[in-house]
């Protein structure tokens, strides 16, 4: 049997952290000398519309070169590696938009996840060989355990195409799971998610980040979600940070209030 | 081991057999019928089979991979020359094959350099030009290619059996190989990589895919075969020359791609069936024989979009057809995976990704 995602990245802390990192399109800066870290748990990152979030974790999975400042992936500065690279260092990461292949199946989506795990090579594969025929069941079983976990078990052989768009965005969480990766950057997993969809979220991150040392960061407008969940929030508003903390701090600082909650969440209207 | 067998309830072992007894029936007819059957005949299904392997070279590329990559026909050329020259040097036959095919992998191999950099209509292009240097070459080979004149091929023959029923048999051999390796790679991690780089590149390199060395090996893949399909066109046709080697000829491998279904395994024999049947069928229509080609090719397209291989899986979703067809499949066993999927906890959409606005990641545009 596979290692179970979480007891895979259990043995290696994860961290990422973005040094005074500047990314400008055009006259359009995006990020202006934004630094923050975060460490193992779930960490949130937040902020209005346009404020650079996205473009933070473009930056760290390398598909934004940034025009100054650097990112450090569990400590090692990922200046120059590509994304492949990343990803193969630690680095996963889901999309506001599930990014799936809808013609084939839940599970044959999650194994695209387990590319790196694979130890017999293609040949192999393909002459059934004893060891590729009993990996495959183990990268199988892995896999139909993190469906299990977000309650997806009985989806996994339906086309991803035919699940609803929570449904799709669950499945892509589950792929960057499969990959046992010790970061884990999420962009809005809950964004057009009902209510059971985001509970099931919920409930499959906490059981497989729970005693790891997983580092999960997620970009989210849904506050309650970030509050309950994050043990650590930073606050991004026109590509600065404006506040890191606990998220008890971040509701009480003016800045954040002023920016981006507004009175009316600070007082509980 | 195919996904379907990786699900838990492995309740497919049985169709699994009878489908592996439907495709051993299958290749023990394709190797006895066709001895009774008379040469032009044998030179027909010959040809279905060397298109099919081919157009599969093709569907590696394009259907698979989603790399619009048009050097195939050169490749096909560059298999059949390779191998000519080869045996007019004393080389056995199927060493012949087997080298052209590894010597067309390395050249279309370099096709992978443009799509690094281009993708869509311009690597389209790029592949073009690239297939066009290649028939330049044969044109201009001077004694080694016989320039324009082409070369006659020595053929292979095995003792006891006609040419033709020679090359069947290779080519047979030839085609069930392929295929099964397709098979395999196709349900396997290969299948499930080359589909998340057609249609999700990024997050076929977020999950740390080496999407370059994939490529270079779906370049060089598709090459082998079509090299493959090509060298077994030069004995199946004992003469060859530039001009078959053309344009037209990769027209008409995109046109049994897509009308067999391009993605779908076997898409490329329906397409090759289609091909070869139909054109001797339209002969007798004389002038009108290329307006009638045209016409089917525009009906079966508008009818089946994902091509012929498409038939089934549209038929069981037709409001009409389906009752019938379900209830038939049902009978033997079929009707299981739907009542599985009816059961699933997940509610299935229509479309499953228009319940919101796409907010956009901004990974394509840059923009966040």
């Amino acid at each position: 049997m596979a290692e179970s995602p979480a007891k895979g990245t259990g043995d290696v802390g994860g961290s990422i952290a973005w040094d005074d990192v500047s990314v400008a399109f055009g006259s359009n800066q995006v990020l202006d000398g934004v630094s923050l870290s975060f460490s193992s748990g779930f960490n949130g990152l937040i902020g209005p519309n346009g404020a650079g979030k996205t473009t933070c974790f473009n930056v760290a999975s390398g598909f934004v070169a940034p025009s100054s400042g650097q990112v450090r992936l569990n400590g090692t500065d990922v200046r120059g590696l590509s994304a492949v690279k990343r990803s193969r260092a630690g680095l996963a990461r889901t999309f506001q938009t599930p990014r799936l292949v809808l013609e084939m199946t839940v599970l044959e989506n999650v194994l695209v996840g387990t590319e790196r795990q694979h130890r017999a090579g293609h040949v192999r594969e393909v002459l059934s060989f004893p060891r590729a025929r009993r990996e495959a069941r183990e990268l199988a079983d892995m896999s139909m355990d993190l469906l299990r976990r977000f309650g997806l078990e009985g989806a996994a052989g339906q086309r991803a195409g035919s699940l609803s768009l929570g449904s799709q965005k669950l499945v892509e969480v589950a792929r960057a799971l499969a990959t046992q990766s010790t970061v884990l950057l999420l962009d809005e997993p809950a964004a057009g998610l009902s209510a059971s969809d985001t509970s099931a979220m919920v409930d499959g991150l906490h059981q497989l980040v729970e005693g790891t040392s997983l580092c999960v960061v997620i970009v989210e407008h849904d506050l309650q979600l970030i509050m309950s969940l994050c043990s650590s929030v930073a606050v991004l508003d026109f590509g600065r940070i404006i506040s890191q903390g606990t998220p008890e701090m971040i509701l009480q600082d003016k800045a954040v209030v002023d920016a981006y909650l507004g009175a009316g969440f600070a007082t509980g209207d | 081991m195919p996904p379907h067998d990786l699900l838990p309830d492995g309740n497919r072992r049985g169709r699994r057999w009878a489908k592996l007894a439907s495709l051993i029936v299958l290749i023990t007819l394709l190797a006895v019928v066709p001895p009774a059957m008379n040469s032009y005949d044998q030179y027909l299904i010959t040809l279905t089979l060397v298109y099919a392997i081919t157009t599969l070279g093709l569907n590696v590329l394009i259907g698979w991979t989603g790399q619009l990559s048009l050097a195939h026909a050169g490749v096909f050329g560059l298999g059949a020359y390779l191998s000519t020259i080869l045996i007019q040097h004393g080389w056995g036959f199927v060493p012949s094959l087997l080298v052209a095919g590894l010597g067309s992998a390395i050249v279309g191999g370099l096709v992978v350099f443009p799509a690094l950099r281009f993708s869509g209509f311009t690597l389209a292009v790029a592949s073009l030009a690239f297939a066009s240097v290649i028939v330049q070459l044969f044109d201009n080979g001077g004694s080694v290619t016989g320039g324009g004149g082409g070369l006659a091929v020595p053929v292979f023959q095995f003792s006891g059996l006609s040419q033709t029923m020679s090359t069947y048999y290779v080519t047979l051999i030839s085609t069930v190989l392929c295929f099964v390796v397709a098979h395999r790679m196709r349900h396997l991690r290969f299948g499930r990589v080359a589909f998340s780089i057609r249609d999700t590149e990024i997050a076929a390199v977020v999950s740390g895919i080496r999407v370059v060395r994939y490529k270079v090996f779906v370049f060089a893949f598709a090459a082998f075969l079509g090299a493959i399909g090509g060298a077994l066109y030069a004995q199946l046709e004992t003469f060859i020359f530039p001009v078959m080697f053309s344009t037209n000829t990769l027209v008409l491998m995109l046109v049994m791609l897509f009308l067999g279904g391009a993605s779908s395994l076997y898409g490329p024999i329906f397409g090759a069936i289609f091909a070869v049947v139909m054109v001797e069928l339209l002969q007798s229509f004389g002038s009108y024989q290329d307006l009638l080609y045209g016409l089917l090719l525009m009906l079966v397209i508008g009818v089946l979009p994902g091509g012929m291989a498409s038939l089934p899986e549209r038929l069981r979703t037709s409001h009409l057809l389906g009752r019938a067809v379900r209830g038939v499949a049902s009978r033997f066993g079929r009707g299981r995976q739907d009542e599985a999927t009816a059961a699933s906890p997940v509610p299935p959409t229509a479309t499953g990704s228009s319940l919101v606005d796409d907010p956009g990641d901004g990974v394509e545009s840059g923009v966040a």
